[in-house]
């Protein structure tokens, strides 16, 4: 029964993931193709960008995604459930495009933002907002917090809530409470939360190109770049190899940190 | 044993007529929606009592236990602890101790972690909190225990570290609710001793919750029973069993049977063609409580008489249960002698007695 999914575990994961790194190292310059990777300032660029701001999504999707997950576990009236749970999921059945597009009206020299901050009286003429790194962060943002949702909330199904009661009954303070009690307890939903943002979140091509511009090159883009502009193909593969292994990275280390059990937890 | 008192880490003793009782609780109420819980309990908690709420599911018991704890909101009425009012105090500023049905230890931390959290809240330094803790494990009998996770524990293992972390910072008041609920039977009474005892030896003062009429009759100094969000009776287990104060008493506590009958001016009562003479002030239509026990074979001078059908018997070793049908009243049980043994066949038509002085005279 297993045979079928083997082969095609094989022939559509294994073997590109492969093939990829066996011309990254043999066509071109071979092993040289790295080299010329980490020598190229575009390249370079684009990695300290991608982790930047990869980074910065994560810390901003697993603080609110969390808080939301926390939220959806405690709230006990179906209505209110019932349009979190709406806001969560509405986002995944909308096209990246369709999201990317949304946020270029509205963050457009004459989008609603600048719009609505000119008739507060914030600013005199319209400010750039849209292909700047805020851009990007806050579309992605936008995009990821349903994952990080998703990841946190089978931790904190979890938790007994009688626990919190015990604590604060023997004199900790809400403060108290969340870092000796919720905290410790959720930490493994936190990690895998943070670890898939963050591995989704170095890949991301769509949005730094509608929303950033020239101001964000992501790895994505350099690659794409590479293969479609410059048929540098060994470069882009010695980039996606270079991707693949931070990507990796990150997710060993939540490994190490939770187990791989909250990791898959968080995937479903 | 390791002697600890109650009063030692406890707030101030205000002294005078306050000191006997810890809290006092006054006409307090509770509305979910326009559903009332708690309609209006009066409730003075006497300094060293154990006392319970008793009652069936729904009446309300873990909510006023919930509410004194400060886990939910009242939506009236009066708290005081030792006469400080802590109805707006969150729960962590109450101090008071809690046990709960499903233990609720923390996973992430050892039994004496566990143990030493109140004292750790309470800013108490290594020493003294390292000292406490080994004291405590010591009167739960848990001491070799310290360094293990609550789930490596057995669930009677784990209410004793629940109970040692509710007593370790000596609450003014210690709330139980039905802790030995998730427990099997022959735990439930070796763990029933056990707070007894610790009860003995610390002196708190105890507000436990149990729906289990055993588990009140063995722990409380009080026992408080609660019907539809109102105490039905507040007395020691003996008054409560004996001469119980309402129908709903005599029958959910006391197991009594209840017999419709007439009072006369006399106070003498009239039931089903028997009639005998009371001390009663009710008049007019009343109820009679009988306890199983108190009917018996042999005629009596003067007290109720009562004929039926038998319906079973069950042999409970020196007693037998005597299931019987009194024709317009419904079907009685009664305890007899287990040597007894004629004339108690299925079918067979019986008549069981009852002395007026073990009859409790109740509105009907």
């Amino acid at each position: 029964m297993a045979a079928p999914l083997v082969l095609a575990i094989l022939f559509l994961v294994i073997y590109p993931l492969f093939k990829l790194v066996y011309d990254s190292l043999t066509q071109g310059d071979g092993p040289g193709n790295y080299v010329e990777a980490f020598k190229s300032s575009a390249i370079r660029k684009a990695i300290l960008m991608t982790l930047a701001q990869s980074a910065a999504v994560t810390v901003l999707s697993v603080t609110l995604g969390s808080s939301l997950a926390w939220t959806l576990r405690r709230a006990t009236r179906r209505s209110v459930t019932a349009v979190l749970w709406a806001a969560v999921l509405l986002p995944f059945w909308m096209g990246l495009v369709v999201k990317n597009y949304a946020f270029a009206l509205l963050l457009a020299r004459e989008g609603a933002v600048n719009h609505f901050l000119q008739k507060l009286g914030l600013i005199d003429q319209p400010v750039q907002l849209l292909y700047t790194a805020f851009a990007v962060v806050l579309g992605m943002t936008y995009t990821m917090i349903p994952y990080a949702v998703l990841a946190a909330y089978p931790t904190m199904t979890m938790v007994d809530v009688e626990l919190l009661n015990a604590a604060q009954g023997m004199g900790a303070s809400k403060r108290k409470t969340f870092s000796t009690v919720l905290m410790p307890l959720i930490r493994p939903g936190i990690v895998a939360s943070t670890a898939i943002v963050f591995a989704i979140s170095i890949g991301f091509y769509v949005t730094p190109v509608l929303l950033g511009g020239a101001q964000t090159p992501f790895i994505a883009t350099v690659i794409s770049d590479d293969i479609f502009t410059f048929f540098n193909y060994p470069r882009a593969a010695a980039s996606s190899v270079i991707l693949l292994v931070i990507a990796i990275s990150v997710l060993g280390l939540a490994m190490k940190a939770v187990g791989l059990k909250a990791i898959r937890g968080g995937l479903g | 044993m390791t002697q600890v008192t109650a009063t030692s880490h406890g707030a101030d003793k205000t002294g005078g007529a306050q000191d006997s009782v810890t809290l006092r609780v006054r006409d307090l109420r509770k509305s979910f929606g326009g559903n009332e819980v708690l309609r209006g309990i009066d409730l003075d908690v006497r300094t060293g009592e154990f006392l319970t709420l008793l009652g069936p599911s729904g009446s309300g018991k873990t909510t006023l236990l919930r509410i004194i704890a400060g886990f939910e909101s009242h939506t009236s009425g009066e708290m005081l602890l030792r006469g400080r009012d802590i109805a707006g105090l969150s729960p962590s500023e109450r101090g008071l101790g809690m046990v709960f049905q499903q233990y609720a230890l923390f996973p992430h931390m050892t039994v004496a972690d566990n143990v030493a959290y109140g004292l750790r809240m309470r800013g108490w330094d290594r020493g003294k909190i390292g000292k406490r803790v080994s004291e405590m494990l010591e009167i739960v009998g848990l001491p070799h225990l310290s360094g293990r996770k609550p789930r490596q524990l057995s669930g009677g293992q784990q209410q004793r570290v629940a109970f040692a972390r509710a007593l370790a910072y000596a609450p003014q008041l210690l709330l139980m609710d039905e802790p030995l609920g998730a427990l099997d039977r022959s735990l439930r009474l070796q763990l029933e001793e056990e707070i007894k005892r610790v009860h003995r030896q610390m002196g708190t003062t105890v507000i436990y919750v149990t729906h289990d009429q055993e588990e009140a009759l063995v722990l409380s100094d009080r026992i408080a029973i609660m019907e539809e969000g109102r105490f039905a009776g507040l007395d020691t287990p003996t008054a409560l069993y004996q001469r119980p104060p309402s129908t709903f008493v005599a029958k959910f506590f006391a197991n009594a049977n209840l017999i419709p009958a007439t009072a006369s001016a006399d106070g003498s009562i009239e039931c089903r063609g028997s009639a005998f003479s009371t001390q009663t002030d009710l008049r007019g239509p009343v109820s009679l409580a009988v306890r199983p026990r108190s009917l018996r074979l042999e005629p009596v001078t003067n007290g109720l008489r009562l004929s039926g059908a038998v319906v079973e018997t069950l042999l409970l070793g020196d007693d037998r249960q005597v299931k019987f049908d009194v024709p317009g009243v419904g079907p009685m049980v009664a305890l007899v002698d287990a040597r007894q043994q004629s004339e108690l066949e299925p079918g067979a038509a019986v008549t069981l007695h009852a002395p007026a002085e073990e009859i409790t005279v109740l509105e009907a």
